[in-house]
């Protein structure tokens, strides 16, 4: 069976957001080492469209629903309607928004998750206004 | 094939390593198949595409900073319908462009990329059997036979002088016995082949290009089936046959496959020569040190400015900071490059292999030729590696 694109790139991006905020723990060793656990302890499985449950082992087992639809993936930027499109909303030549609210909404996803978790959130998450 | 642009980084990279000759500009995260093993697709989904006016830019910073060869990649890049004018902006300017796609391109694409001057071309082939090249693009039924289409169009609208035609081939569990059939097709029709091997890693350390999938990784009782099949592709190189790939990076596509350390960097302290012979684009234009890692920041190639901070101390410390502490990786083009302009019996070997009368082209071929010589080599009675 062909990969479900959007499902892939959703686990791609939120265990991107998962390891940003690992790095911003770099400093507190045990800290570090519990997210790296946790993340490499990951599965992900895709019920249905626009969603998918990640389950962990730690720090003790469990499972969480994620809705990735809001994320703005694979947007384009070749075809008239397109560079319209980005230029309606001064994309061009501009940081680019897309992917920073793109960060910022797995950001989140990964710390409700985390909180889920039970794992211990650090006090400066590690958001990213740039990591694109 | 290169303009005098472009043999002027080179030269200067092979005294200085500090002159960019390559960098890869993923022009779209879009692609329309999903092979096993590519991850990259995935992992630039989050950026929005550049416009061809931003391009356009890209372009002439690219041309005031001497950059010699720029891989136009994705995703798929015959997905974006500017591709033409992607093409004409670089090489307009003296940027030598190499095309890579996966095959799916139709005749009216390839035809308009390579009268926009696009001359030097890789196609995914994993296997000479369709039915595992199907299953390793994701299931796809019949891509192996449309990527043996696109090299069919591609012989007949490729000049035979001055163009360059190469098979990009992942190594990996699914095709070790494939990999010394795909460099005798690709030589039957005067085809390279250059040889990547499986990146994988796991969620704790996402890298771009790399699949999160474990069942890729080479098992420890796979491992001498890896290196009999590397001694054997390295035994065709000396026989003639078109392999792109140099000794050294064999040599490292063995300890690489085993989880053990490369030796590629070894003569720059065990970091790559990214950014000062090679870095890579994002789909929206901004830089990256390579397809595995992004900035912090974001730092736009199409600004006016970009070819100054390319070469200010800040961004090379910022990419030190990331390229210090990467394991390595072994794609292909970048081990390749610093192993050129690091390694003199590399050096020499590029060079003898830009000098020689290039093998005849014995273009253009048709599908259905290409079918028989594939059919030609599968049944060959030789002795295999694995």
């Amino acid at each position: 069976m062909p990969k479900k694109i959007l499902f892939e790139s959703a686990v791609h991006h939120f265990v991107t957001a998962g390891r940003r905020v690992l790095q911003a723990q770099a400093h507190n060793r045990s800290l570090a080492k519990t997210w790296a656990d946790f993340l490499h302890s990951l599965t992900f499985t895709h019920p249905e469209r626009g969603l998918f449950d990640v389950a962990w082992t730690v720090p003790t087992a469990g499972v969480a629903r994620v809705d990735f639809s809001p994320a703005a993936l694979y947007t384009r930027g070749d075809l008239a309607r397109a560079v319209e499109a980005q230029k309606a909303k001064s994309q061009l030549f501009a940081p680019d928004q897309v992917a920073q609210q793109n960060a910022a909404f797995f950001d989140a996803q990964v710390l409700a998750v985390a909180r889920q978790a039970g794992l211990p959130l650090p006090e400066n998450p590690g958001i990213s206004q740039g990591a694109i | 094939m290169f303009s005098s642009l472009s043999k002027k980084t080179l030269a200067k990279a092979v005294l200085f390593k500090n002159a960019p000759v390559y960098v890869q500009f993923y022009i779209t995260a879009r692609c329309n198949l999903t092979c096993q093993q590519c991850n990259i697709i995935y992992a630039n989904s989050d950026v929005r595409e550049c416009t061809i006016d931003e391009i356009e830019r890209i372009a002439d910073n690219l041309a005031t900073l001497g950059v010699a060869i720029v891989l136009l990649t994705g995703g798929e890049p015959f997905i974006r319908k500017d591709l033409p004018q992607i093409i004409r902006a670089f090489e307009s300017r003296g940027v030598h462009v190499r095309m890579q796609t996966n095959g799916l391109a139709t005749e009216e694409q390839i035809h308009a990329a390579v009268e926009a001057g696009g001359c030097d071309i890789s196609i995914s082939l994993d296997s000479i059997r369709p039915d595992l090249q199907d299953a390793i693009n994701g299931e796809f039924a019949k891509s192996w036979h449309a990527a043996l289409k696109t090299m069919a169009l591609f012989t007949k609208y490729l000049p035979t002088e001055g163009s360059f035609a190469s098979l990009g081939c992942v190594l990996q569990r699914d095709n070790l016995a494939d990999i010394e059939d795909v460099i005798r097709f690709g030589t039957a029709i005067s085809w390279f082949t250059s040889l990547v091997p499986i990146h994988v890693t796991t969620y704790d350390k996402p890298m771009n290009f790399r699949t999160f999938d474990q069942t890729k990784r080479f098992r420890p009782d796979e491992f001498a089936a890896v290196d009999a099949v590397v001694e054997r592709v390295r035994a065709m190189k000396r026989e003639g046959f078109l392999l792109y790939d140099s000794d050294q990076y064999l040599d490292d596509i063995k300890r690489f496959a085993k989880g053990e350390p490369t030796t590629w960097r070894g003569k720059n302290g065990d970091v790559c020569d990214a950014p000062n012979l090679y870095f890579a684009i994002l789909p929206n234009g901004n830089v990256a040190p390579c397809c595995d890692h992004r900035l912090p920041m974001g730092i736009p190639t199409y600004s006016a400015d970009f070819p100054t901070v390319y070469y200010s101390r800040a961004f090379r410390e910022d990419v030190g900071k990331i390229t210090g502490k990467c394991s390595g990786c072994m794609y292909g083009s970048y081990p390749e490059m610093t192993i050129s302009m690091r390694y003199w019996a590399a050096t020499w070997e590029r060079f003898k292999l830009f000098l020689a009368k290039p093998p005849a082209k014995r273009w253009p071929l048709s599908y259905d030729q290409l079918l028989a010589a594939a059919q030609v080599v599968r049944s060959q009675p030789v002795q295999r590696a694995v």
